[in-house]
């Protein structure tokens, strides 16, 4: 026990068990009375001042409120065109010369041009490097192997479906500094006599480390769908360029709809969890370990707003639409493709009689050895 | 006695096969999507950029149990614990 700034008496509590936790002169160690557990002053003052830390803190203000963006020129304002899907309300823009003819969030062919105007200039732009064709073979590829995709979905041709899009996203930088403790045991088994002794040993295990984060990406469309973006990462900033309105030729695009800030915590939290594993590594020698408490803050915010390319199938099949994304720098491809219950319950049923058969066979021919 | 055995080694086969069915199907499922939240970011860590600033292991209290063997007669251990 200790005495607070307010003169009250903190009561400590047992890291074991929970219950209070007292004074013990003869060892000059805090004693619980309930478990028998024994805990060295310093240690468990140690233990609750991390516990008592914040768990998360995010440093980066709303990109409209921090260094902000740079608006439109006239220039690029008479270049460019707008489209807005009368059924899903998606805007996209492309150059004067391309037409959109659907559109590439919801397959809907209802699309408007429209004015441009009000939204912030792009600070960087990711060229395409995959081309519509390898686009197509990415997609053939994808479909290769899969005994549950049905067969008219397999057999359709999707060259027209096939649409160049710039995703507006916003790039995060950081310096991390994680702080994350964990309670770890080292146990011990040995005989002596008639008994089984197993001793285990209790420690509290601290690790703080720092690391730099740049150009961390987040979808800044509320019309596409955030995991599908997540999943075609990683991007390498090292080919992008200054925007220029001659790179949306024969491509789509779509300024932001989803503020910077509003996707803060996303970022923190999977750069809090990059920083969990750097630090769960360097924990050796332990029999078991549990993170008893983190402390993530991130400093020295600084966001960038960018088009990355990428490559959208929109498909019905059986009134469902099933978007396919693909990473037009790498060629990574994703999507979720429908399933064909029939096949289903034809390989369920094959694999379980195949495994039915062969068991029975090992088992008949163990039987007759005992 | 020979029934009960092939009975019980029929059950056992017939439930371990429709756990391999159960998993084929599974990673069949699987397959046809290639979707998945990103967990961290590592790919955009600056190289060298980690240092670990703190490394702290501390010993806090241990706890030692204490089991009687089972002997062949079947008696039972009990089992008992102290801490320190």
């Amino acid at each position: 026990m200790s005495l607070t700034e307010n003169n009250t008496v903190e009561q400590y509590k047992c890291p074991n068990c929970g219950a209070a936790i007292t004074f013990k002169a003869g060892t000059q160690n805090l004693k619980c009375e309930y478990c028998d557990c024994e805990v060295d002053i310093e240690v468990l003052e140690q233990y609750n001042q991390v516990s008592k830390e914040e768990e998360n803190q995010v440093s980066w203000s709303d990109y409209e409120d921090g260094k902000g963006g740079i608006a439109w020129n006239q220039e690029e304002s008479e270049d460019i065109k707008k489209y807005s899907c009368g059924s899903c309300g998606g805007t996209i823009m492309t150059d004067k010369v391309t037409v959109a003819t659907k559109c590439p969030y919801c397959d809907s062919t209802v699309i408007s041009s429209s004015e441009m105007g009000g939204e912030y200039r792009p600070d960087l732009v990711l060229p395409f490097q995959v081309s519509k064709e390898e686009a197509i073979a990415g997609l053939s590829k994808y479909l290769q192997g899969k005994k549950l995709l049905p067969d008219a979905f397999a057999s359709r041709n999707y060259i027209e479906d096939v649409t160049g899009v710039y995703v507006p996203f916003w790039l995060f930088d950081s310096k991390v500094d994680g702080r994350i403790s964990y309670k770890a045991t080292k146990i011990k088994t040995w005989r002596m006599g008639d008994f089984q002794y197993t001793r285990t040993d209790f420690y509290m295990i601290n690790r703080r480390g720092k690391a730099s984060f740049v150009n961390v990406p987040a979808d800044g469309s509320s019309k596409m769908d955030d995991t599908l973006m997540e999943s075609i990462e990683p991007f390498d900033y090292t080919k992008g360029v200054d925007f220029n309105t001659a790179y949306l030729s024969g491509y789509l695009a779509q300024n932001y709809d989803v503020k910077s800030g509003e996707l803060a915590n996303r970022i923190s939290e999977r750069m809090g969890n990059s920083m969990v594993s750097l630090c769960d590594a360097t924990v050796h020698g332990y029999s078991t370990k549990t993170m008893t408490h983190k402390n993530i803050v991130n400093s020295e915010g600084d966001i960038s707003y960018a088009l990355l390319p990428v490559w959208i199938l929109n498909t019905k099949y059986n009134d469902q639409l099933y978007t396919f994304a693909m990473n037009g720098q790498s060629g990574k491809f994703v999507g979720e493709l429908p399933i064909d219950k029939t096949k289903a319950v034809k390989y369920f049923m094959k694999s379980f009689v195949m495994s039915l058969a062969s068991c029975s066979v090992v088992y008949a021919i163990v039987s007759q050895f005992m | 006695m020979y029934w009960d055995d092939l009975g019980k080694a029929m059950l056992f086969i017939i439930v371990f096969s429709l756990v391999i069915a159960g998993s084929y199907l599974y990673a069949l499922i699987r397959q046809m999507n290639n979707v998945r939240q990103q967990r961290g970011a590592t790919e955009y860590m600056e190289e060298g950029s980690f240092k670990l600033q703190e490394k702290s292991d501390r010993f806090m209290y241990s706890h030692t149990n204490r089991v009687r063997i089972q002997t062949n007669n079947g008696s039972q251990g009990k089992p008992g614990g102290r801490r320190h």
